[in-house]
C-alpha cells in the first residue's frame, strides 16, 4: 500500500488528517473524547519528562556523594537546606530550579554535563505515559499487561512500517513470521538487552489487539499542541 | 457492525471476521479511506522520534558533550594507553617509598644531632654552675670535633628550611601582583591574605638576617649552639616588633566605574541577541574577539557584567547601572536557555536566573556576600 499523498508535514496536520480524524472520532464516544479527556492525556505526556528528569538527577546526586565521599547532612548544610530534602531529591522527588543549580555549582558540573537524560528518552516515557493514560480510559475493567518499553519499540516499529499490514493482506504465514523477525531484531535495536516477551506473530496480534486503539487515537492526538512549556 | 477505527484494528490483528476483510478490500483502492487511514497513521508513527516532532513538542535538544581542552604541541596518545600507563603505579609507589624513607633517615639523623648537642649544652651548664661558685665563669671551650659536626650541621639545616619557605613565598604566581601594586582589601579574606602575607615576608626577613649574623659568628667561633641560635633569633624578632605589628596603609577602594568596558559588553550583547535571533537554538555563539560562548557556566560576558553590577567598583547597587545590568541579564537570560533548556517544563524566572549568574559569581569573588545577593534580586525592576 502506497499512500496516496505525499508526506505529510509533522509540524502541521497531516493532509490526511480529515479523514483520520473522522475515523477516529466515529470510534471513540464524544464523551470520552472530550477536553477533560485530551487535557489529561497531554498532562500525562508532560508529568513523565519531569519525572524521569527526577530520578536522574537524584541516581546522579547519589553518585556525587559516594564519589566525593559525602554524607546527605553534609551536602544538605552546605546547600541550606534539610537532610529530608536530599534524601527526597535522590529517591527521584522534584527538584526546584535554584536548588538543582546549587547542586551543580556545589558539585562543580558545567550546565552541559547536566545530568539529563537523552531526549529520546524523555520523548519515549512521555509517549508510554500517555499511552497508558489512552488505554486506562478506553477499557478501565482492562487488566492486560502494562505497556513496557520493548511492546512500545514493538509498537513503533510495527505501525511506522508497511510490512506487517502487507503480509496480513497477503496472508502468507512466512511473510508475517519474516515479519515478526524484523520486528524483534528493531526492538532489539532499540533495547539495550534483546526482547523477550513479544516475539512471534500470535503475540504481535495480541500487542495490536490490546494497544492498536490507543495508539492510533495518541498519533491523532499529536499534532494538537502536546509542546512542553 | 464495528467502526472503522475498530474494523482496522481487527484487520491489523490478523482477525478474519467480516469487518476485517471488509478493510482487507477497502485496502485494495490506494483511495480508499481504509488506506489513507493507514498510510497517515505510519507516516505519523515514523514522524514520532523526528526532529520537527521532538521541537515541536518542546523537548530539549541533547547536551552537547563537553569537549576535552586542546593543549597545541601536544603530544598524541600512545595506540595502547593501558599497556604504557600500566608502570606508572609501581613507579609512583616506588618513588614515594624512597622519598620517605630518606626524609625519616634524614629526621632521624639531625634529632641524634640536636640531641647531643643539647646534651653537650646541658653538661656545659652543670660544670657552669658548679664553678661559678668557686671561680669566676669562664666559658668551657667546647670540643670543635663534637660541637662543629652537630651544631653547624643543625643550623645549615634550619637555614636551608628557612630559605626554603622563603623561595617559596617570593615565586608567587605571575597573576598576583606584588604588595604595592595590589588593591589593598583589608575587609575582605583577600585583604587579610595580602597582609598576613607581607608581614610573614617581613618577619622572615628579619629572621634571615639574624641567622646570617649567626652564621657569621658561627663560623668564627665554632661555639654555638642551638638555643643560642634561638635566642639570638628571638632577640632579632623582638627588635623587629614594633615595625611588624603596624598595619600597612590601605588606600581607599577605587570607584571608578569602567564606561569603556561596559560600552563593550553592551555591544557584545547586541551581537549575541542578534546571533540568537536568527538561529534561537545556536548552540554556540561567536562574539567579537573570536571566543564562543557554549554555556552559561562558561558566559564570562555575563559574569563581568554581574560583577560590575553586583560591586560597582566599590559602591554597591548604583541604581541607573543596576537598572541596565537587570535589563541586559533579562534580555539575555531567557535568549540563552532557549534551545538550552534543561529541564522541560521549567522557565526560571529572571531573578533565579541572575541568582544563579550571582551565586557563580560567589565562588571566585568574596565580596558578593549573600546580603549583596539579596539585595540586587530584590531591588530588580518589576518584569516589563
Amino acid at each position: 500500500m502506497e499512500p496516496a499523498e505525499p508526506p505529510v508535514d509533522p509540524r502541521n496536520h497531516p493532509k490526511y488528517d480529515e479523514i483520520y480524524s473522522r475515523i477516529i472520532r466515529e470510534h471513540f464516544p464524544k464523551a470520552s473524547a472530550d477536553s477533560a479527556f485530551v487535557r489529561g492525556v497531554v498532562k500525562r505526556f508532560r508529568q513523565a519528562p519531569m519525572t524521569i528528569c527526577s530520578r536522574a538527577i537524584g541516581a546522579w546526586i547519589n553518585r556525587q556523594l559516594r564519589r566525593q565521599n559525602r554524607t546527605q547532612q553534609d551536602l544538605a548544610e552546605r546547600l541550606g537546606v534539610d537532610r529530608s530534602a536530599v534524601a527526597y531529591w535522590i529517591q527521584g522527588g522534584n527538584i526546584t530550579f535554584p536548588n538543582f543549580i546549587q547542586l551543580l555549582l556545589e558539585f562543580e558540573t558545567p550546565w552541559a554535563e547536566a545530568p539529563v537524560p537523552a531526549r529520546r528518552e524523555l520523548a519515549l516515557g512521555a509517549y508510554v505515559a500517555a499511552l497508558s493514560y489512552i488505554r486506562d480510559k478506553i477499557d478501565p475493567d482492562w487488566d492486560g499487561r502494562a505497556l513496557d518499553r520493548e511492546r512500545f519499540w514493538s509498537l513503533f516499529h510495527l505501525f511506522s512500517e508497511p510490512h506487517w499490514e502487507r503480509a496480513l493482506r497477503m496472508q502468507d504465514p512466512d511473510m508475517l513470521r519474516k515479519e515478526a523477525r524484523r520486528v524483534a531484531e528493531a526492538v532489539a535495536a532499540s533495547l539495550a538487552p534483546a526482547p523477550c516477551n513479544v516475539t512471534t506473530v500470535d503475540a504481535l496480534r495480541q500487542l495490536v489487539r490490546d494497544w492498536g486503539p490507543a495508539w492510533l487515537f495518541c498519533l491523532w492526538q499529536i499534532p494538537h499542541g502536546w509542546a512542553l512549556r | 457492525m464495528k467502526s472503522e477505527l475498530a474494523s482496522i484494528v481487527d484487520y491489523l490483528s490478523g482477525e478474519t471476521g467480516p469487518d476485517a476483510n471488509r478493510i482487507r478490500q477497502e485496502l485494495q483502492d490506494p483511495q480508499s479511506d481504509a488506506s489513507r487511514f493507514l498510510a497517515a497513521s505510519q507516516q505519523l508513527s515514523a514522524d514520532l522520534f523526528g526532529e520537527p516532532v521532538l521541537r515541536a513538542l518542546g523537548l530539549p535538544p541533547d547536551a552537547p558533550l563537553p569537549q576535552p581542552p586542546v593543549r597545541h604541541g601536544a603530544v598524541e596518545a600512545p595506540s595502547n594507553p593501558r599497556r604504557s600507563r600500566s608502570w606508572l603505579p609501581l613507579f609512583a609507589v616506588g618513588a614515594i617509598g624512597v622519598v620517605t624513607a630518606l626524609l625519616w633517615w634524614d629526621n632521624r639523623v639531625r634529632d641524634q644531632r640536636v640531641q647531643a648537642a643539647l646534651a653537650e649544652l646541658q653538661a656545659d651548664v652543670r660544670l657552669r654552675e658548679r664553678g661559678a661558685v668557686a671561680n669566676p665563669p669562664v666559658r668551657r671551650q667546647p670540643d670543635r670535633a663534637a660541637l662543629d659536626s652537630s651544631n653547624l650541621e643543625t643550623l645549615r639545616g634550619d637555614l636551608a628550611d628557612v630559605r626554603a619557605v622563603l623561595r617559596k613565598l617570593e615565586d608567587r604566581p605571575a597573576g598576583e601582583a606584588p604588595r604595592e601594586a595590589a588593591p589593598k582589601k583589608p575587609e575582605t579574606q583577600a585583604g587579610r591574605d595580602d597582609v598576613d602575607y607581607v608581614k610573614l615576608v617581613e618577619e622572615l626577613a628579619a629572621l634571615r638576617s639574624a641567622l646570617r649574623a649567626q652564621e657569621k659568628r658561627a663560623a668564627q667561633s665554632g661555639s654555638l649552639t642551638k638555643d643560642d641560635v634561638k635566642e639570638i633569633v628571638a632577640r632579632a624578632l623582638a627588635e623587629a616588633g614594633p615595625k611588624l605589628s603596624g598595619q600597612p596603609a590601605t588606600p581607599a577602594p577605587s570607584t571608578e566605574w569602567l564606561e569603556a568596558e561596559v560600552a563593550l559588553l553592551r555591544k557584545d550583547v547586541r551581537r549575541l541577541l542578534e546571533a540568537r535571533a536568527v538561529d534561537p537554538m545556536a548552540e554556540k555563539v561567536t562574539v567579537p574577539g573570536g571566543k564562543p560562548m557554549p554555556g552559561l557556566a562558561q558566559n564570562q560576558l555575563l559574569h563581568e557584567l554581574l560583577t560590575a553590577a553586583l560591586l560597582d567598583k566599590g559602591r554597591v547597587l548604583d541604581a541607573k547601572k543596576r537598572d541596565h545590568a537587570a535589563e541586559m541579564l533579562r534580555a539575555l537570560g531567557p535568549a540563552l536557555l532557549q534551545g538550552r533548556a534543561v529541564l522541560p517544563g521549567l522557565q526560571p524566572s529572571d531573578a533565579e536566573f541572575v541568582r544563579f549568574l550571582a551565586l557563580n559569581l560567589k565562588i571566585n569573588n568574596p565580596e558578593i556576600t549573600p546580603t549583596v545577593l539579596d539585595q540586587f534580586v530584590k531591588a530588580l525592576p518589576p518584569k516589563r
